[in-house]
C-alpha cells in the first residue's frame, strides 16, 4: 500500500461525499448537523458538496456527531451509495419494516464499503469469475431448472449435494456472502455494488438450512436479473415471476432432478420400497435442505404424493427432533457474518502490517481481542486463496 | 518526583489491564501511563474463561484511572492537524497516539507493526512493547518464575495476546511461558 500522506485536500471529492453519507447514516438532516457544528446550513452544504474543505478541528467534530471514526470519513474513495439508492425504491413499494430493512441496507453498504477498502489497500481484486446476465423472454420453471443444470457444469458440481455452497458462490461465482440480522420476514437481500459485483445479505436469525436456500435463490437473481435490487421476502402472498424463477432455480441447483432421484430410490430400495418420513429427514440433511423444501421438491418430481408435507405437518412431526435422534448434525457453513476472502483479506493486511490491529478489529466488526482470536482462527487452518486456490496461510511474520 | 510519561496505544493497555493488577504495573516500570481519549475507545473487551465457557468481560478504564494506573488525555488544539493527518492511514487511536508523541516528545508503547513502522518514519524513537513493560514489571517486583508464568498467562488468554516474532524480549516471554514452567517445548 502506498504510504503517501494525503491530507483532507488530496481527496476531498471523495470526503465531501463521505460526509453527506455519514450524516444521512446517523439520521441527521442539514440544519441539525450544521447546528451541531456550529456553523450556518450553507457552509455544511459547501463542505458536503466539496466546495469548501473541512478544516481539521471541524473534521474531528464531525466525526463525533455522526459517531464514526475519522479514519473512516478519510478514506480516500467514494462510499458506495448506489447500494442504499438501488434499494429506496424496493424498500418504499412496501411500507411495512421499512426502518428495520433501511438499518440493514445501511449495514450492508457499510460491510461493501469495508471491503472495497481491503481490495483498494490490498491492489487486489475480488474473487471470482463473473458470468454475463442471462435474459430470458419467460422466467418459468423449466428455463429455471435448464440455469441450474448450466450452472452446475458449469461449476463442474455434477449432480450431487452443494455442501460447501457459500465457497461456492463466493469464490467461484464471486458473489459477496454477508450474513446480517434482517427483520424477521425477509430472508435476504440481492445487490449489484459497482466495483464489488454481486453482493448478498442473508438473515442471521434463520435456520442454516433456509440460509443455504435463500443464497441459491439470490443467486439466481444475480444470473437472471442482477439489474435491480432484490429484497426476498418469506410471503404466501401472491409474488412476481422472478421470485418464482428464483425460488424454482433454488430447488433444481440444490437438489438436482437426477441426483435426488437417484439418492431417493437407493434409500427407497434398502427401506423395503418404502417412503419413511425419516428417509425424508436423511435425505433433506444430505442436501443441506429444509424437510420442506425437500417434501416440495420430490412432490415436483411426482416422487412423493401431493400434500406429503401437509401430511406431516398435520402430524406435528418434528424433523429437527427427528434429525436428531438420527445423529444427523446440522450444516453449519453460513454462519460466518463476513465472506471468507473479506476474513482472510484482512488477516493477511493485518499480517504483513497494512493496517493496524484495531483496523483490523474494525474491518472483522470486532474488538481488540475478538480480532486476535479470529486471527488465530484464520491462520490456522487451511484456507483458499484468493484465486480460490487452497492454501495453508503461513502468517508466521504476524505482529502481535 | 513525577515519572516520566510513556504513551500507551489500546492494544498495550489491553494487554496490561489483562495482566491485572495494572496499576501495580503501571506504577512498576517507571512511568506515568497515558492513553488518548480516541484510543480508550478502542480497548474493548476481554475474554475470560471459565469452566470451559467464555465470558466477555468488560473494561472500565475509569476505574484504572481512578487507582492511577492510567491518564486519559485529550488532543490540544495543535496536534489535531496532524491527527487528522494521520488518520487517513491509521486508526484513530493509533492516529492520536501516534500525533502526541511526535507533538509533546513523549514515548510511546505500542507492538502494532504499522503504528511502530510509522512512528519511525515520523523520527519517534523505537517505541516499548507489551512483553518489554511486563519484563521490567516482573523484575522490578522480583517475581519469581511461577508468577511470571501465571501473568503471561492472564495476558495470554485473556486478551490473547501473542508476543511479537520481532520482539527484543521475546525469549525472556517464551522461557516464561506456562508451558516452560513444566518443562515443556
Amino acid at each position: 500500500m502506498p504510504d503517501d500522506i494525503q491530507g483532507p485536500a488530496g481527496h476531498s471529492a471523495s470526503l465531501a461525499l463521505r460526509l453527506r453519507a455519514a450524516r444521512e447514516t446517523s439520521g441527521l438532516t442539514q440544519a441539525q448537523a450544521a447546528a451541531e457544528l456550529g456553523v450556518s446550513r450553507p457552509l455544511l452544504i459547501a463542505i458536503e458538496k466539496g466546495t469548501r474543505e473541512a478544516s481539521p478541528q471541524e473534521l474531528v467534530r464531525l466525526a463525533e456527531i455522526y459517531r464514526t471514526s475519522l479514519s473512516e470519513l478519510l478514506r480516500p474513495a467514494p462510499p458506495p451509495v448506489a447500494i442504499g439508492a438501488r434499494f429506496r425504491a424496493v424498500i418504499s413499494a412496501d411500507q411495512r419494516d421499512t426502518d428495520d430493512l433501511s438499518l440493514a441496507v445501511d449495514e450492508l453498504q457499510r460491510r461493501a464499503d469495508d471491503y472495497l477498502d481491503l481490495l483498494r489497500i490490498s491492489g487486489t481484486e475480488p474473487p471470482g469469475r463473473p458470468e454475463p446476465v442471462r435474459t430470458f423472454a419467460v422466467l418459468d420453471a423449466r428455463r429455471a431448472e435448464d440455469l441450474a443444470t448450466e450452472e452446475r457444469n458449469r461449476l463442474g458440481l455434477g449432480d450431487g449435494p452443494v455442501r460447501q455452497l457459500r465457497e461456492v458462490l463466493e469464490i467461484e461465482v464471486g458473489l459477496r456472502v454477508f450474513v446480517l440480522p434482517l427483520p424477521s420476514r425477509i430472508a435476504g437481500l440481492f445487490v449489484i455494488a459497482d466495483a464489488l459485483g454481486g453482493c448478498v445479505a442473508v438473515n442471521s436469525h434463520h435456520p442454516n438450512e433456509r440460509q443455504r436456500w435463500t443464497l441459491a435463490h439470490e443467486y439466481a437473481h444475480y444470473l437472471a436479473n442482477r439489474d435491480r435490487a432484490e429484497v426476498t421476502r418469506l410471503s404466501y402472498l401472491r409474488q412476481p415471476g422472478s421470485e418464482y424463477f428464483a425460488d424454482a432455480f433454488a430447488a433444481n441447483f440444490l437438489m438436482p432432478r437426477s441426483g435426488l432421484s437417484r439418492r431417493f430410490h437407493e434409500l427407497k430400495r434398502t427401506s423395503s420400497d418404502r417412503v419413511t418420513p425419516s428417509m425424508l429427514v436423511q435425505l433433506a440433511h444430505t442436501y443441506g435442505v429444509s424437510l420442506q423444501a425437500l417434501s416440495g421438491r420430490l412432490e415436483d418430481l411426482g416422487l412423493i404424493p401431493a400434500g406429503t408435507w401437509e401430511r406431516l405437518r398435520e402430524r406435528n412431526f418434528q424433523s429437527r427432533l427427528a434429525a436428531r435422534m438420527l445423529g444427523l448434525e446440522q450444516p453449519g457453513q453460513v454462519s460466518d457474518a463476513l465472506p471468507l476472502h473479506y476474513r482472510l483479506l484482512a488477516a493477511q493486511l493485518y499480517a504483513d502490517g497494512e493496517i493496524t490491529e484495531t483496523q483490523f478489529a474494525h474491518y472483522l466488526h470486532t474488538d481488540i481481542v475478538g480480532a486476535r482470536r479470529a486471527y488465530a482462527e484464520l491462520t490456522q487452518t487451511a484456507d483458499v486463496a484468493s484465486d480460490g486456490s487452497p492454501e495453508i496461510f503461513d502468517l508466521s511474520e504476524a505482529a502481535g | 518526583m513525577l515519572n516520566p510519561p510513556l504513551l500507551l496505544d489500546a492494544c498495550v493497555t489491553i494487554n496490561l489491564v489483562a495482566a491485572d493488577p495494572v496499576h501495580q504495573i503501571a506504577r512498576s516500570v517507571g512511568f506515568r501511563c497515558l492513553i488518548t481519549r480516541q484510543a480508550a475507545n478502542e480497548v474493548g473487551h476481554l475474554r475470560d474463561t471459565t469452566e470451559g465457557e467464555t465470558r466477555v468481560t468488560p473494561v472500565d478504564l475509569a476505574d484504572h484511572v481512578q487507582a492511577d494506573a492510567f491518564e486519559i488525555i485529550d488532543l490540544v488544539p495543535d496536534e489535531i492537524p496532524l491527527y487528522v493527518e494521520l488518520a487517513s492511514l491509521v486508526d484513530d487511536g493509533e492516529a492520536s497516539t501516534i500525533a502526541v508523541a511526535i507533538k509533546r516528545g513523549i514515548p510511546l508503547a505500542t507492538d502494532d507493526r504499522k503504528a511502530r513502522r510509522l512512528s519511525a518514519e515520523r523520527g519517534l524513537a523505537l517505541p516499548i512493547g507489551t512483553v518489554t513493560l511486563i519484563r521490567r514489571y516482573c523484575e522490578a517486583q522480583a517475581l519469581d518464575h511461577a508468577h511470571v508464568s501465571h501473568l503471561i498467562q492472564r495476558i495470554t488468554s485473556r486478551a490473547s495476546f501473542q508476543a511479537p516474532r520481532g520482539d527484543s524480549d521475546l525469549k525472556w516471554w517464551n522461557d516464561h511461558q506456562p508451558c516452560a514452567s513444566n518443562g515443556g517445548s
